[in-house]
């Protein structure tokens, strides 16, 4: 998966994935070498993050086997698309959402037809305090995606934000919204600046595991075997 | 003076394959019920008995209360005790030249002994009736779940499915237990602002929350998680104590990491010969746990001593004082910035008690015995109590929060399986449909809609994502979710072209045959 979605971005784009991770370019980049490096760093995040306690616990419960499955995966055949224009958008974190979308057959085959001047794209709203009418977003930013793409892990800027997701296609440089998302709100990953009152709140706090709750600050980090291009 | 309230989540998915003679996955249920609720079950006996008092939640997921009534389970449970004492006899006997392990052999056929006499002849099969007692006697306090362990943040978009979740689970409650839940567990405390308002549909006054989701309210919490939040619709949310849960959760610094401690990973089923585990391995030749294992945890590395249950009995003790005090002095710290006694959540997965750490029953009932010696300083409360004596409380709206890691979603949604969501999002808006064309139907028809809700439900549970992401038994996790959406939409389309097969239905309908008083009409949008 990481691996087929890292071969769809631009060799800039791993390039700079790539730093970001601490990979140090000398020289020509090598598209092969860098998503491996990629690829090893994901490995090792994963290992770093090992579950949390609860988790841990959680998966003693089910008990696994080296047993391969005596069923065949198809023998509960179900659809892959379900024929309708649709784009659905699912908080994750603070700072991602899933997104997965569909196209109708008719709008499927046009496009494939007709592949060389349209281009398919997220259109990604901030849409904090606003009622969205399709135009008045306070912010805006696209994310090519590619006809066989069916869905993708987007990297949204603000926490504590809403936000809308359009499907969309450009074609002549004109933009056409095929569907639109349920809004979202990503969640806050801090204290909130309202306090009940100007003496309370930092003491208990602090007490309620502010320095030992594994979960805090931890959230910049790439989520496991997950890419997506953020272009503003 | 503080109080502490102890949350014990009982979960297992629903499993059931008569379809096949021996299912692996049934053992999950079979060796929670041996290692966990009956030993649970008899500490809080026990103390009944000789007149300790103490108060609990137990949060007793549907779909696990639906198995402990399954006639067909506890029979396959009886046939799976039979297997496990032939082994246990079996070790006995294999043993008798290493004292020391002989003495394990015998404890561990002593204690499958017990729980066969204990399910039959004191639980009559069916441990509702135990849970009833305790209820009634004021000692447990008993909640729900949804209805199959349904993550409810990653189903925002389809309410009609986080609504059905609820209602059947407290339907399902009502008629397991013949009381009315008053708080909620909400599965892996995964929480998104707003599900409150289904609860208060049903009544439900309060929930648990993952630490960062009072933290975070949009205004901040003037105690911590050291009394609840109300949400703006006057739902309690309680917040999980961080500091504590550290102390018992943890592998590594956690009590149940302790090296005298039984060791949960080496199991006979992993260490002897395949030749002579043969008759007790699943289909013969695939290697499972037994429940069996002679070592103590020991330290890193493979080189394990054997198991010393007398060396485990005295950390027991240790442990369980060692908790009540650091609690009390935590309760003393905390009263000094409280203008009320503080209140100390702890909620853990109950199969954390004996399953996976083998001496945990044996430290709760401590805890509870030395809580109950200790009134003065510390009592055990359960959040409707807590309520009912301190009715204000501060009001803010929760945050979106889990206690997965990083407190967020990301288990439940990641690379291996995030591609359920599609098909579950679809069959909820599938489901409804139904709903509305069908309004009012009987016989057959009737019998295959509320079958397609079944199958609709069972689907939702988040087990099978759980299971996708941390990789244990994922093959089956994938056959799960993909039956049960193939179930449904096999359903809903001879629905729709008035065409069902009856045959296939009647074998699915016998098979997954969970809630049998479900109504399909609670499915809608």
């Amino acid at each position: 998966m990481t691996k087929e979605r890292l071969q769809s971005i631009s060799l800039e784009e791993l390039e700079v994935l790539a730093r970001k991770q601490g990979y140090e370019l000398t020289g020509a980049a090598d598209r092969a070498a860098l998503t491996e490096f990629i690829l090893e760093n994901f490995k090792e995040l994963e290992r770093a993050e090992e579950n949390n306690l609860a988790i841990r616990v959680e998966q003693s419960k089910y008990q696994g086997t080296e047993r391969e499955t005596t069923d065949h995966a198809d023998a509960f055949p179900i659809e892959k698309r379900y024929n309708q224009t649709r784009v659905v958008f699912m908080v994750r974190d603070p700072n991602w959402a899933y997104a997965y979308w569909d196209l109708d057959n008719n709008l499927l085959e046009k496009l494939k037809k007709n592949a060389d001047g349209d281009r398919l794209v997220l259109r990604v709203h901030d849409v904090e305090l606003i009622d969205f009418t399709g135009s008045n977003a306070n912010s805006s930013f696209d994310i090519p995606i590619q006809i066989d793409d069916t869905s993708w892990y987007i990297y949204l800027p603000n926490q504590n934000c809403s936000y809308i997701l359009e499907l969309g296609i450009i074609s002549e440089d004109k933009y056409r919204c095929l569907a639109r998302s349920n809004p979202i709100r990503t969640p806050r990953n801090s204290f909130s600046d309202n306090f009940p009152s100007a003496d309370q709140g930092l003491t208990l706090n602090l007490l309620s595991g502010f320095d030992t709750f594994e979960g805090f600050g931890s959230s910049s980090g790439i989520p496991q075997r997950i890419l997506a291009v953020h272009r503003e | 003076m503080g109080y502490l309230s102890l949350v014990l989540h009982w979960h297992l998915p629903f499993v059931r394959h008569p379809e096949h003679p021996q299912f692996l996955e049934e053992d999950w249920f079979f060796e929670a019920l041996s290692e966990t609720y009956m030993p649970l079950l008899s500490v809080f006996e026990r103390l009944q008995a000789e007149g300790v008092r103490y108060r609990i939640t137990l949060s007793i997921s549907p779909t696990l209360a639906e198995m402990f009534k399954d006639e067909f389970l506890q029979n396959r449970y009886l046939a799976y005790l039979d297997r496990m004492l032939e082994l246990a006899r079996l070790e006995v006997r294999r043993t008798t030249e290493n004292p020391r392990a002989n003495r394990l052999a015998r404890m561990y056929l002593h204690r499958f002994q017990e729980c066969r006499r204990a399910f039959k002849d004191r639980y009559r099969c069916n441990l509702l009736d135990a849970l009833i007692r305790l209820e009634r006697a004021d000692l447990v306090d008993l909640i729900t779940s949804t209805a199959t362990h349904c993550f409810l943040p990653l189903f925002q978009v389809v309410p009609q499915v986080v609504k059905a979740q609820i209602e059947v689970a407290v339907q399902t409650h009502v008629g397991n237990f013949g009381s009315y839940p008053k708080g909620f567990w909400l599965p892996e405390c995964g929480y998104y602002p707003g599900v409150e308002e289904y609860l208060k549909e049903k009544s439900l006054s309060y929930f648990f929350l993952e630490t960062q989701g009072i933290l975070f309210a949009e205004q901040r919490p003037r105690y911590g998680v050291y009394a609840p939040l109300y949400c703006p619709n006057m739902v309690a949310a309680f917040g999980r104590d961080p500091e504590s849960a550290k102390s018992v959760w943890s592998s590594q610094d956690g009590y149940p990491g302790d090296p005298v401690y039984r060791e949960f990973y080496r199991d006979i089923g992993y260490d002897l010969p395949m030749e002579y585990l043969k008759p007790f391995l699943p289909d013969g030749n695939v290697r499972v746990s037994t429940g069996i294992k002679y070592y103590a945890i020991t330290g890193p590395g493979d080189q394990k001593r054997l198991y010393s249950p007398k060396a485990a009995e005295k950390k027991v003790v240790e442990h369980a004082d060692h908790f009540v005090t650091a609690r009390i002095n935590q309760c003393r710290r905390l009263s000094a910035r409280m203008d009320r006694p503080p209140l100390i959540v702890c909620p853990f997965d109950a199969e954390l008690f004996g399953h996976w750490w083998f001496e945990g029953p044996q430290w709760l009932e401590i805890v509870l015995r030395r809580v109950a010696a200790e009134q003065d300083s510390i009592s055990l409360t359960t959040p409707g109590q807590y309520l009912s004596q301190h009715p204000e409380q501060q009001v803010a709206q929760p945050c979106f929060s889990s206690w997965g890691n990083k407190g967020f979603a990301e288990v439940w949604l990641e690379g291996s399986n995030d591609w359920v969501y599609r098909h579950l999002h679809q069959q909820a808006l599938r489901m409804s449909e139904l709903v509305h064309r069908f309004p009012k139907e009987k016989g057959l028809r009737k019998r295959a809609l509320n079958q397609a809700f079944r199958e609709m439900l069972l689907a939702e549970a988040s087990d099978w994502a759980f299971i996708m992401k941390t990789g244990t038994t994922v093959p089956y996790a994938v056959r799960r979710t993909r039956e049960h959406i193939y179930n449904f939409t096999r359903i809903y389309d001879s629905l729709m072209t008035n065409r069902l097969q009856q045959e296939w239905f009647l074998e699915v309908e016998g098979r997954n045959n969970i809630f049998p008083k479900i109504d399909y009409r609670s499915c809608v949008s």
